[in-house]
């Protein structure tokens, strides 16, 4: 991540009234770089670089992007945050003491944050004219991805065509955003703005089918507990269940439930998930997605340096797909 | 869902999995199911790779080892 992305946070941080004390508290959890940063999830930083990709793919200049990397990188540490809270998962370091008062805090200090920087969109005259649009689209996505976390709050057992809608309002949603608003400072040509858009769609569900599989690795090692309560939600249950129907479905959600104790039925459950056909199924999705994330990409006739990055992005997903 | 459906069938009913392996549209016609073209070249993507290098089913937490290596 540039170090100029890193200045332009802090020169808000600086700027716009933050106290000193918030601020180390902010830079906890961005990361960045900095003295006081602890932050070890270099994930948000890697997927920041893409406003500044699509936008020099589109034919811009990546700089003229650094304010939309800093809002949505800071949007999406904030985002995450909020989400931790919401699921109550077990508190991350920083917050554990002061508990979850503090981590809201702090997300809505980034989110605060965030739309300050946004807002400097209006300051430059490569941006300028696009500011409106872009800054729109940031606050009406966000409003369709709380929508999509409110279903995931309020619906415990979602089908699995409910699944695929809130994956698409959360994860393919926020960013198809990075990368339409990355390109849309490229070029004003709606078409090539839509397909980097629908590319970072396809990712962004890329990313949710991988995130959702990542509590599964726990159970290759004793050393990672698993999450049987984060497990009910993610796409290897949801699949099983709307598949299964009479004995084997009562007996995988007893499983399920006995899951947490129980090592036994950890490997009934693991079995009758497998037994669903399950990794082929997450397998046939993730190729969907890295395909049409490939052709929309492709489409767009993106200029070749970024284009090469944005490919490896969904190329080097480790399977043969 | 018709993808889920067809990817569970194969799993879980040998007869479809045969018909399957033989001639493809007839099964999915037989089961009333209907996938696109693109839809089977991502199943059959599914089906090559959901194994491991000594051919048994590749195993949840084998895929999930992609995710580490990926992100």
């Amino acid at each position: 991540m540039p170090e100029r992305i890193w200045r332009l946070i802090e020169e808000v941080w600086l700027g716009e009234g933050a106290w000193p004390d918030f601020i180390k508290a902010m830079r906890l959890v961005v990361p960045l770089g900095g003295s006081d940063n602890k932050g070890s999830d270099r994930e948000p930083v890697k997927w920041a670089l893409l406003p500044g990709l699509c936008c020099q793919a589109a034919g811009g200049d990546a700089r003229w992007a650094d304010i939309l990397a800093a809002a949505w990188l800071l949007f999406y540490i904030a985002a995450d945050i909020m989400d931790s809270v919401e699921d109550q998962d077990e508190p991350d370091p920083w917050w554990q003491e002061s508990g979850p008062g503090m981590a809201i805090n702090v997300a809505s200090g980034l989110y605060f944050s965030a739309s300050q920087v946004l807002n400097r969109l209006y300051q430059y005259e490569a941006t300028r004219l696009a500011a409106p649009d872009v800054t729109k689209k940031f606050l009406n996505d966000f409003l369709v991805m709380c929508s999509g976390q409110h279903r995931d709050l309020t619906n415990p057992e979602p089908s699995l065509d409910q699944y695929w809608q809130i994956a698409a309002a959360k994860s393919g949603c926020f960013f198809g955003l990075a990368c339409q608003a990355g390109a849309r400072l490229g070029t004003d040509e709606l078409k090539k703005i839509s397909s980097y858009q629908q590319y970072g769609y396809h990712l962004g569900m890329l990313i949710q089918i991988l995130d959702d599989l990542e509590d599964f690795h726990g159970l290759q090692s004793s050393s990672t507990p698993v999450k049987w309560t984060t497990l009910k939600r993610s796409l290897p249950v949801v699949y099983a269940l709307q598949m299964y129907s009479g004995s084997n479905e009562r007996q995988l959600r007893q499983c399920l439930n006995d899951a947490s104790g129980d090592n036994k039925a950890a490997e009934e459950a693991i079995a009758l998930l497998e037994g669903s056909g399950v990794v082929v199924y997450l397998i046939s999705e993730m190729a969907r997605h890295r395909n049409q994330a490939i052709e929309n990409l492709e489409q767009a006739k993106p200029q070749p340096a970024a284009a090469e990055f944005l490919e490896t992005f969904v190329r080097d997903i480790g399977l043969p797909v | 869902m018709s993808l889920a459906q067809v990817v569970y069938n194969i799993s879980t009913d040998n007869e479809f999995a045969s018909q399957w392996n033989l001639d493809p549209e007839s099964a999915l016609a037989d089961k009333g199911f209907q996938l696109s073209r693109e839809e089977q070249a991502f199943l059959t993507t599914g089906l090559k790779n959901g194994r491991s290098g000594d051919r048994r089913t590749m195993r949840l937490s084998e895929l999930a080892s992609v995710r580490r290596s990926w992100m």
